[in-house]
């Protein structure tokens, strides 16, 4: 029971050593190796989702900041159109009421001449009348230059005066 | 009575399967043979389940042997300390021995680990082990300076544990299973059906794989004691 053989001692180490070997190369070695890539793999994953992450952040901000600007740029067309159109329309109207303005005063002068002519027509139509009644009240004719003229005379002393 | 004895002396015998017939006969014992069925078996089992290993998608299969070596790993860095990476594959494949040493006697041959001759072979690679280990991370003068830890006053203990250490480890395997054995075989003498079935549980299984951890945890923790620290 106690005897130590030498030769199954020898045996026994050079099987372990065999062994050994083997399942270092075939079964750790190949286990150790599929855990240590998945480890790598995981760990790449993880660094390419972290570097991703950062890089969407950044994305966002500078997309922010584009926006902001874009909606600064959209203010300022919007405020230049407005006062622009608020130019154009103040130029019109002053346009027009200048246009109008000359209007009425042509249509004033044009009046006003029309008057005076008209006043020019009544007062020959009277003289003539007057020096017409006149001759016909005082039974000649006065035709002679110096009577009409004293008619005129009266009557635009009269027309003054009225 | 005196037939049991005679029946139990036999069955403790280490038989010799054959002899080699060189240098005036090698005798080759059962334990070796059973020793070489065991190495097929691993063999074998290693090459059939790491075939086709997936990084993406492990089976279930993979996945149980990935635990399994992940968890031997973690033993190994625990217990040895920073150069655990060498040590693990052997104390994994100590243990696959032991162990199914210890329990193929459930499928009726002879354990190996029952011939004192296996264990002390045992023993001496876990000695080479530790004290390999010990001076090839501490350097010579390191590895020396380890027998005066803690204190110089150990000196001569830690000398002696030079060969106790590999002794008990021996024995202790060896007492282990031989003792299991013969209880197996006065039982079996005492009530031929059902009880060494259920008791066999407790003797083969149990204890087989109890005494497996132990000399696996017993080297490691050895081997850890002469280089945790070293750089």
């Amino acid at each position: 029971m106690l005897d130590f053989q030498l030769s199954t001692i020898v045996f026994t180490i050079v099987n372990l050593l065999v062994l050994y070997g083997f399942l270092r190369k075939f079964l750790f070695g190949r286990v150790n190796a599929v855990l240590e890539q998945r480890e790598k793999l995981i760990r790449e994953q993880v660094e390419s989702a972290e570097a991703g992450q950062a890089r969407a952040r950044e994305l966002q901000s500078q997309y922010e900041q584009k926006l902001s600007g874009a909606q600064a740029e959209a203010e300022k067309i919007l405020a230049d159109a407005r006062t622009q159109a608020q130019k154009a329309y103040d130029d019109q109207i002053a346009q027009a009421q200048e246009a109008s303005r000359r209007i009425r005063a042509e249509a004033e002068a044009r009046i006003a001449a029309k008057e005076q002519e008209m006043l020019r027509g009544v007062r020959q139509e009277v003289a003539q009348l007057a020096v017409l009644a006149a001759s016909q009240v005082a039974g000649k004719n006065l035709d002679r230059e110096t009577d009409r003229a004293m008619v005129e005379e009266f009557l635009s002393e009269a027309g003054d005066r009225a | 009575m005196e037939a049991l004895k005679e029946a139990l002396m036999g069955a403790l015998e280490n038989h010799v399967a054959f002899t080699i017939p060189v240098l005036g006969g090698i005798p080759v014992a059962d334990a070796v043979v059973v020793t070489w069925i065991v190495m097929a078996v691993w063999m074998i089992l290693a090459l059939a389940l790491t075939r086709r290993l997936s990084v993406r998608s492990p089976g279930r299969v993979q996945t149980a042997l990935e635990a399994a070596v992940a968890f031997l790993n973690g033993f190994a860095r625990d217990t040895i300390g920073p150069h655990w990476r060498s040590f693990a594959p052997y104390l994994g494949t100590v243990a696959l021995y032991i162990g199914l040493s210890n329990l193929i006697g459930i499928f009726g041959l002879t354990p190996p680990t029952k011939d004192i001759s296996v264990t002390a072979a045992l023993a001496v690679m876990s000695l080479v082990l530790i004290y390999g280990a010990q001076f090839r991370y501490n350097g010579l003068l390191g590895g020396l300076k380890k027998f005066a830890e803690p204190m110089p006053l150990l000196l001569p203990i830690n000398l002696m544990e030079v060969a106790i250490r590999p002794m008990a480890l021996c024995m202790r395997l060896f007492g282990n299973i031989v003792g299991a054995f013969i209880i197996m075989e006065l039982i079996k003498f005492l009530v031929p059906a059902v009880v060494p079935a259920v008791l066999s549980i407790y003797f083969d299984l149990f204890d087989g794989l109890i005494q497996m951890a132990v000399f696996v945890f017993l080297t490691a923790l050895f081997t850890g004691e002469g280089i945790k620290d070293a750089a």
